[in-house]
């Protein structure tokens, strides 16, 4: 696609202070992040590998600006998130917005699912009702769900493929350039995260979205990422295309995470 | 489903079926599931949310939600066990038959040490006191390969990671010596090194003490790896059956086809959208007349409409319930 830079991270850290055991001393102080950098292109995904307490969602969390970082800077469209000021920040939103994991958490189980998915224009832009509604119907059909059937109904009617479309459509109602999307088909049957894959990939293609992928699955990272980041206990030990990082891994943490995808060895044909 | 088999085995399940009361009326959730697995033998029970798997498994330990009313025949060494009382079921449950559920967070008491739950089977079952009770629970502690296992003893699960929680709820599991384990998406809340670690302990204690497995996935990979039977559920009802590598290789089912293609594979060609199945599985209460894949089936003829296929021989205990497959691609 373009060449244009959309996020920049550089020198990413993060510590967080764990609750003190002890009345007179401070708690220990645990990496979550150390020195992570990437540039994200326009149009482009950046896939996230690592296993649970690698630091993927404390990085997810700092390039939404839900947390500071302890050291480093993200730049979105070269502007300092971190240093925008809180109303600034606020109309920046609008940019970037977010898939989470479970589709059966993120949505309010009381909201409709036309106010779910306008929820963001309430804060971000002063729209009126009628078009707040308009604009939800146009990401459900987006997503494919039948928007004349769905507005109207709330979360527990949807199947969770449905409600990860749902979920989409809530995150590209504001219009944004990058979506981050922390395991966004983990929890989902096989032929459901098919459906939501080719989806995001379509949508990408449509609406030249970026991506921040995060994934613990090889396979799927394979096959939407760009370039991919390999995160172990805070740090980058690999990056590379997804082709040539899987194809030869050359950090002993990828080997591993490698060597335990289960390889059917009788599935050559489909 | 599958006639010719041989005697006796550890676990004779036939024609099985499970109504439910739900809000739109009585439904069945199992439409004649019939399963056999011998002794020390592994059976993987593969399909998708709501087709059956795990209410299969909860027929089994006698544990199925109020109201619902069971036909078919459940035979567990000879004996019937939809006929036994609670309290019969109760001396079997944990002892001859034990489960692995999956979220090992919930499965465990968040408010007692952990070796006090793995005693808890011991002490009902084996009438152990309690001192060979805690000196059984670090047994088997060690046996699940848990790191430090005698400080762990006194641990609160909310002090483990989740591969080790996990390995706390084998070691409960274990703790009689059941002769038969059902392990209900055993690793599917683990990460994928600790997922292989928890699947070959699984296999390592399946051959050291000769019980048989019943190992209920999504996972293709996990069962390609891990059972010698497989059974595919869709809709309630076991759609394909066979040695795990004759279903691999053939594929029998259109909805086996379906989840196979539909699996994202290292290597594949991102430029090619994945393969899915159109539709989605319908619910409960709105299961179509004939074959349960019907409505989402590409090789869907009117006959398929009729009545639910009945098992048609592919191969050697190889079977599947379509009218259509010997004319599939």
């Amino acid at each position: 696609m373009s060449d244009a830079i959309l996020v920049e991270a550089r020198g990413l850290g993060k510590r967080y202070r764990l609750p003190r055991e002890h009345l007179l001393t401070p708690g220990a102080l645990v990496h979550a992040l150390h020195d992570v950098s990437f540039t994200l292109r326009t149009g482009t995904t950046l896939g996230i590998v690592g296993e649970s307490g690698s630091g993927k969602s404390t990085l997810a969390r700092l390039v939404m600006a839900l947390e500071a970082p302890s050291a480093g800077r993200v730049l979105f469209e070269g502007r300092d998130l971190h240093a925008l000021r809180a109303d600034a920040l606020r109309q920046a939103r609008r940019e970037f917005q977010m898939v989470f994991q479970d589709p059966f958490s993120s949505l309010d189980p009381r909201m409709s699912i036309a106010r779910t998915v306008a929820e963001p224009l309430e804060k971000l832009d002063h729209v009126g009702r009628a078009e707040r509604r308009e604009r939800a119907a146009a990401m459900l059909d987006a997503v494919g769900l039948n928007a004349a059937q769905a507005l109207d109904k709330v979360p527990h009617e949807f199947s969770g493929g449905q409600r990860q479309r749902i979920a989409i459509a809530r995150a590209l109602v504001t219009h944004p350039k990058l979506i981050v999307a922390d395991e966004p088909v983990s929890a989902l049957d096989v032929s459901v995260q098919a459906q939501v894959l080719n989806l995001m990939q379509d949508l990408q293609q449509r609406l030249g979205l970026t991506y921040l992928f995060i994934s613990h699955d090889l396979a799927v990272i394979d096959r939407v990422a760009d370039e991919l980041i390999v995160l172990q206990r805070g740090s980058v030990v690999e990056r590379g295309r997804p082709g040539d990082v899987l194809r030869a891994p050359a950090h002993p943490y990828t080997q591993r995470l490698l060597a335990a995808v289960p390889q059917p060895l009788w599935q050559h044909s489909a | 489903m599958n006639p010719g088999c041989v005697s006796s085995p550890l676990l004779d399940v036939s024609d099985l079926r499970v109504v439910l009361q739900t809000a739109h009326g009585p439904a069945e959730a199992l439409r004649g599931v019939s399963l056999k697995l011998e002794h020390g033998g592994t059976l993987g029970l593969i399909g998708e949310s709501g087709c059956g798997k795990s209410m299969t498994a909860l027929a089994l330990m006698g544990l199925l939600p109020e109201g619902a009313t069971v036909s078919g025949s459940i035979r567990f060494e000879g004996r019937e066990l939809t006929a036994l009382s609670e309290d019969e079921l109760c001396g079997l449950r944990g002892d001859r038959i034990a489960m692995v559920f999956q979220e090992p967070m919930t499965a465990l008491n968040p408010l007692h040490p952990v070796g006090r739950q793995i005693a808890e089977p011991l002490r009902l079952h084996r009438g152990l006191d309690a001192a060979a009770a805690r000196a059984e629970a670090l047994r088997l502690l060690e046996r699940v390969q848990l790191p430090s296992a005698r400080e762990r003893l006194d641990a609160y699960p909310h002090q483990l990671s989740g591969g080790q929680r996990q390995r706390v709820v084998i070691a409960i599991a274990l703790a009689c010596g059941p002769d038969l384990l059902i392990a209900d998406e055993p690793t599917t809340a683990l990460d994928t090194t600790i997922q292989r670690e928890v699947l070959d302990l699984l296999d390592e204690l399946r051959r050291d003490s000769g019980m048989a497995l019943l190992l209920i996935s999504h996972n293709l990979e996990v069962m390609a790896a891990r059972v010698e039977q497989l059974s595919v559920m869709y809709g309630g009802a076991i759609v394909e059956e066979g040695p795990t590598r004759a279903v691999f290789e053939r594929r029998a089912h259109p909805y086996t086809r379906g989840l196979f293609a539909a699996r994202p594979r290292l290597g594949s060609d991102r430029g090619v959208p994945l393969a899915t199945i159109a539709g989605r599985v319908p619910a409960l209460h709105e299961m179509p007349a004939g074959c349960v894949f019907a409505d989402r089936c590409p090789w869907v003829v009117d006959a398929c409409r009729a009545a639910m296929p009945a098992a048609a021989v592919v191969g050697d205990g190889h079977c599947v319930r379509c009218i259509r497959w010997s004319a599939l691609p």
